[in-house]
């Protein structure tokens, strides 16, 4: 799956270990909520919906 | 990402963290690090699913390519202090924007949603490149 119009990628295509690109739903994304460190849920959408947003997965807290 | 939040935000962007921790890391993480921006906990991988991150083997996680970085980041005084649930679950980061309004079906102004950057991790010592990151922030609307 190549990078869609709009979105730039730095996977590595050539990366023996890891052959595939991952599927991104980026609109189911939008629509889930999590709790953050407080307990309260936040929709993630909420978050993109006014300015642009650098979202990390992170492997572990620290 | 903390040591460039304030740059981010310079350029109108948010930083969101999801981790795969309990609720009491995320807690503690967020109050011992100062952290300034929204940790979040995904503790049953909905959001890891639906960005298309993914969870490896043992090969995968002590890979000898991951080697050198691993030891760059030991140098630097990095240290895992609270591993997730899903320790075999790599990192990735994207950069996310409002799209174009559109009409819903329902007469509500809806917002659509661009992807502009993404970066998954090839092995657990590997992050997206701070460069491609600001980059996709400064990228014009027009581009977007």
């Amino acid at each position: 799956m190549r990078p869609a119009a709009g979105e730039r990628s730095s996977l590595r295509p050539d990366a023996a270990c890891s052959p595939r690109i991952p599927a991104m739903d980026l609109q189911r994304l939008s629509t889930l909520s999590l709790p953050d460190a407080s307990g309260t849920p936040r929709r993630l959408g909420d978050f993109w919906r006014e300015r642009r947003v650098v979202l990390v997965f992170a492997r572990h807290f620290g | 990402m903390r040591d460039r939040y304030a740059e981010i935000q310079a350029l109108g962007g948010e930083v969101v963290v999801i981790g795969t921790g309990d609720l009491r890391y995320a807690r503690a993480f967020a109050e011992d690090e100062r952290i300034p921006f929204p940790v979040l906990v995904d503790d049953d991988a909905r959001a890891a699913d639906a960005a298309g991150v993914e969870r490896v083997g043992l090969s995968r996680l002590f890979a000898l390519s991951s080697l050198p970085a691993t030891a760059r980041a030991l140098r630097s005084g990095y240290r895992i202090g609270r591993p997730g649930k899903r320790v075999n679950q790599l990192g990735a980061t994207f950069v996310v924007s409002p799209g174009p309004r559109r009409n819903a079906p329902d007469g509500e102004d809806e917002r659509s949603s661009l992807l502009l950057f993404r970066h998954y991790d090839a092995h657990p010592a590997d992050h997206a490149p701070m460069n491609a990151i600001f980059d996709a922030l400064r990228r014009p609307q027009a581009e977007a």
